[in-house]
């Protein structure tokens, strides 16, 4: 009877293993077959690079490029965590009006698998009208035993978020500065995981891995977990490769404080064609970091934010963030060819596609059919061929959530986020709608 | 650099990339053998439309096979042909060109008309046969069932087979493609099937081929504006010269075409094509533009050399079946229409079967009458045959009835003007003999390709107009004799001839000749024949 026992046993565990094998094959086969559609398209369709060289480059370029980018993901370099190298950290959430999640937010530091007395936690409280600065120092109460230090900073009038960073960068005493958003919450595993790439000198950044917390609210925070998901796991990953991560999110970034001195100011005072600029602080400072250090991702360090749920904030973020990407890429774009040659081609690559799109977009679903009848199915079935790609890939590593929704994600980012590049130009020195 | 690279992730990616690569290779590798250079997209539109089309008529027909319920409607899938209990005596060819998805001109049957169609003439029983036991068949080598046809498509186009091969395959049908044999070799072409397409076509066993001319089915110029002409039919306009083709340059093109043609096709596709059907319709064009009147009749003269057969569209002008006895090169086919419903097809091929003596006809229905000129019409228990308005005289003759010899044609007719003629041993439209009844006389004739020649004459009072009068044609082997009333008043010897029966009126005054027959009996011929009551 026992060996009756350990057979079935042993059976169970194969077959649990097989399982799991065969479960995985159907969303890798079916994302393998999609790129060999994908590719099949481009060969049938290689003509087109003689017809018009813009469109035809246009559409090698961006099947080279988002391939390119699931390639090098795959070979970016796992660092694991080593319990001799220990840096001490410091916490900085710049909030304003977070009372909904300031408290969780801050009780989480304690929460983290790391030596308390190498935690230090600065809270700023930047001209909060509601009850923020109450729920900071009564969870500041809460954890101080489990911390090294508590700071906080309480701002009657509102500053800005550069501001309030820049204030928990110079207050700091730790080595290594993790910038967390009032509305994100860290994992328990989330600092070594920041930490351990700082054993590295060249390393000045480093981003985590943030997913989005109410993603089950709505479709728009669905389709938004998707979004976050790809562009860290994917698109960070590969830059990562390079060590050239171009943003790493005030949501859970840690930055090495030594190296941040010596600009901090100079980041603080940033303006922009004659503007102070206000928005996109993270973008820029990492833009300040990795001209002489690195940047990286790591996939381990987790964090959880909360996005917008309805539509028109989430828009006015996405202004936001493409305005920051103008700027931001503008001014990366004067040192970035110093850099790794497959860091720099992908760059410049990116910003290429970035602005041609809308255009191709129009010759495509304006242009054409309205001037030749022409309808645009081969556009069309290959941006469906992409998005199914992204939505694959998200089905195969977080399971079968709503990952088709990848697909009505992009097809929304294509139609009404693309166009906010060329107004975001249009718009730039326009800085009213700063952060929050 | 966060590079990593181990031997397993390189492992990994060399596969991917190999199944990849490979996978696209032999995409590119099926493609070019199964849809040649067909256009990519165009290839996989086909692709998918031979999937899903075997796949619904796989389960239509094992639906219609498995069915316990349906098996008693729908069994005639599966029968195969029940001992078929005569032999046939005659073949009709159909003719096809495009099976399309919605009907927009004249020429192409809709997908859902055309599987109406084969049902319905399955389900009668008819069945498709081979183009080489049809040639067999008409060189008297070899027996085929009655209800045996041939379906022919012409120009080669792809929705010529595409559409058609899967409902073949489930009806075990044949068909016959004809093949402009210059029309494969178009690079890319969405139109036309291309080589590759029509080996694999021939590889399924459903189908064969013929020649369809090299490239004389677009069309020329026949004049320096660019007039359009036809190939076979009109002298063309050479540029360089500035001029019209003499007869010896029309012939030698047509002559060069037509041999060319078959030896491309037997080259290419290893198959022997013995039959050419004539591009661009009914007589080679000699309706169309025409500058050549004796153009047609050396295209088929030079076709004859080369061909075994020659098929045109039917034009009324003869049975719609064709006969072994008929040793002609020309062959006919019937243009299916396309507003042909299946029972409409299946009427006309019933209504061409070779038809049994004795024959009576109420004209309660049709029952294979053809116009070979003026208007037929067919209603109220009535054949009513009527002039065209600029015309002095209408003929009909009757379908399936090409076989009879010695009989006896009775009919009652309401004749109130010119001189109506009663037809036997009628060939087509232009070779006959005949009674021709006038006010106080009666005639026999002989008609042979269009020349008249009166046999006898005779006066005879009472051979009056009436609108109820009894009037015959017997023949019998060489002699013709009329009869008045069921009494023979006039006889006459001619060659020996075997053929079927028609009407004709005639009036000198135009569009006015009408005649109704309201009932007609055919009998074997007797000695002693009288009044059948």
């Amino acid at each position: 009877m026992s060996s009756n026992f350990s057979i079935k046993s042993l059976g169970q565990s194969a077959r649990t293993r097989w399982n799991s094998i065969v479960q995985d094959f159907g969303p890798w086969f079916l994302f393998f077959l999609v790129i060999y559609v994908i590719l099949l398209l481009k060969v049938v369709t290689y003509h087109t690079i003689y017809d018009h060289f813009f469109f035809g480059f246009y559409s090698i370029l961006i099947t080279t490029y988002i391939l390119s980018r699931f390639i090098l993901s795959y070979l970016h370099k796992p660092i694991s965590y080593d319990p001799n190298y220990q840096p001490s950290v410091t916490f900085v959430v710049p909030a304003k009006n977070e009372e909904d999640n300031i408290a969780e937010t801050i009780r989480r530091f304690a929460e983290v698998e790391y030596p308390k007395e190498k935690i230090e936690v600065i809270a700023i409280n930047d001209g909060s009208t509601d009850r923020t600065l109450e729920h900071i120092v009564r969870t500041g109460e809460e954890i101080k035993n489990n911390i090294q230090r508590f700071e906080v900073v309480d701002w009657k009038e509102n500053r800005g978020k550069r501001h309030g960073m820049a204030e928990g960068v110079l207050r700091a005493r730790h080595d290594i500065v993790i910038f967390v958003d009032s509305d994100s919450f860290i994992e328990p595993d989330c600092v070594k995981h920041l930490t351990k790439y700082f054993s590295d000198n060249s390393v000045g950044a480093v981003s985590g891995h943030t997913d989005v917390y109410n993603r089950d609210t709505n479709v728009l925070t669905q389709m938004q977990a998707i979004r976050y998901y790809i562009a860290f796991r994917v698109y960070k990953a590969a830059e990562s490769v390079f060590g050239t991560v171009t943003c790493c999110p005030g949501c859970c970034s840690a930055y090495r404080r030594a190296y941040l001195l010596p600009f901090i100011n100079e980041w603080l005072n940033q303006s922009f064609l004659g503007e102070r600029c206000t928005f996109g602080d993270d973008r820029s400072l990492t833009n300040f970091m990795i001209r002489k250090y690195r940047a990286v991702y790591s996939k381990d360090a987790k964090a959880h934010t909360v996005v917008p749920e309805n539509f028109g904030k989430y828009l006015r973020q996405q202004q936001r963030w493409k305005k920051s990407w103008v700027r931001e890429t503008f001014i990366a774009s004067t040192f970035m060819w110093k850099m790794n040659p497959i860091a720099a081609v992908s760059f410049y690559s990116y910003v290429f596609l970035a602005f041609s799109s809308p255009i191709v977009f129009f010759r495509a679903l304006v242009w054409y059919p309205l001037m030749f009848g022409a309808l645009p199915i081969v556009y069309l079935f290959g941006l469906l061929l992409m998005l199914l790609l992204h939505g694959l890939y998200y089905r195969i590593h977080v399971g079968p959530r709503a990952w088709l929704l990848a697909i009505c994600n992009f097809w929304f980012n294509t139609v009404i986020l693309m166009w906010q590049l060329p107004w975001a130009v249009i718009t730039i020195r326009d800085s009213r709608w700063g952060t929050r | 650099m966060y590079f990593h690279l181990t031997w397993q992730k390189f492992a990994m990616m060399v596969f991917v990339c190999f199944v990849l690569y490979t996978s696209l290779a032999g995409t590119a590798q099926i493609r070019a053998d199964r849809y040649g250079s067909t256009p990519a997209f165009a290839s996989v539109g086909l692709a998918l439309q031979e999937i899903w089309l075997h796949v619904r008529y796989a389960v239509e027909g094992s639906v219609l096979r498995g069915s316990q319920l349906a098996g008693a409607a729908f069994g005639f899938v599966n029968a195969e042909r029940t001992a078929a209990n005569s032999n046939a005596k005659a073949i009709p060819v159909l003719t096809y060109h495009r099976i399309v998805d919605e009907s927009g001109d004249l020429n192409n049957v809709t997908a859902a008309r055309f599987r109406d169609q084969m049902l319905t003439l399955k389900r009668a029983g008819w069945e498709t046969i081979t183009l080489r036991e049809y040639l067999d068949f008409m060189n008297r080598r070899r027996e085929l069932p009655e209800r045996s046809f041939l379906i022919t498509f012409d120009d080669g186009a792809k929705e010529s087979f595409y559409p058609v091969d899967p409902l073949f395959k489930m009806l075990g049908y044949e068909g016959v493609m004809y093949v402009i044999a210059q029309a494969p070799h178009i690079a890319e072409s969405t139109y036309y099937l291309s080589e590759p397409e029509i080996k694999r076509m021939l590889a399924t066993g459903r189908w064969e081929i013929g020649s369809h001319s090299y490239d004389g089915h677009r069309p020329y110029s026949s004049n320096a504006q660019g007039s359009s002409a036809i190939f076979f039919a009109d002298k063309l306009w050479i540029e360089s010269a500035g001029r019209l083709e003499s007869e010896a340059e029309f012939t030698k093109r047509v002559q060069e075409d037509l041999i060319r043609a078959r030896s491309e096709l037997e080259s290419t596709y290893g198959v022997k094509i013995d039959t050419f059907a004539f591009p661009l319709g009914n007589e080679t064009g000699v309706e169309g533009a025409a500058n050549f009147p004796a153009g047609a009749s050396i295209t088929e003269r030079e076709a004859a050399k080369i061909y075994t057969v020659g098929f045109l569209q039917n034009n009324n002008q003869t049975y719609t079946f064709n006969h072994p006895i008929s040793r002609s090169f020309i062959a006919r086919r019937i243009h299916v229409d396309y507003d042909w419903s299946g029972e409409r097809l299946l009427e006309e091929m019933e209504n061409g079967l070779p038809k049994n003596l004795p024959y009576e006809d109420d004209f309660s229905r049709d029952r294979g009458w053809l116009a070979a000129w003026g208007t037929l019409d067919l209603g109220r228990n009535n054949l009513s045959l009527q002039a065209d308005r600029n015309a002095s005289s209408a003929s009909a003759f009757l379908d399936g009835s090409a076989l009879w010899k010695d009989y006896s044609f009775d009919a009652s007719a309401r004749w109130t003007n010119g001189s109506v003629f009663l037809l036997a041993n009628l060939v087509d439209s232009k070779t006959y003999d005949s009674c021709a009844f006038s006010e106080g006389s009666v005639r026999i004739q002989s008609m042979v390709a269009g020349n008249t020649k009166t046999l006898a004459e005779k006066r005879d009072s009472r051979v009056a107009r009436g609108n109820d009068v009894r009037i015959g044609i017997r023949v019998h082997d060489a002699v013709i004799e009329c009869t008045w009333n069921y009494e023979s008043i006039l006889e006459a010897y001619d060659t020996e001839r075997i053929g079927g029966i028609g009407v004709q009126i005639w009036n000198p005054e135009i569009g006015t000749a009408a005649l109704q027959v309201s009932n007609i009996l055919v009998r074997p011929y007797a000695a002693s024949s009288t009044n059948p009551s």
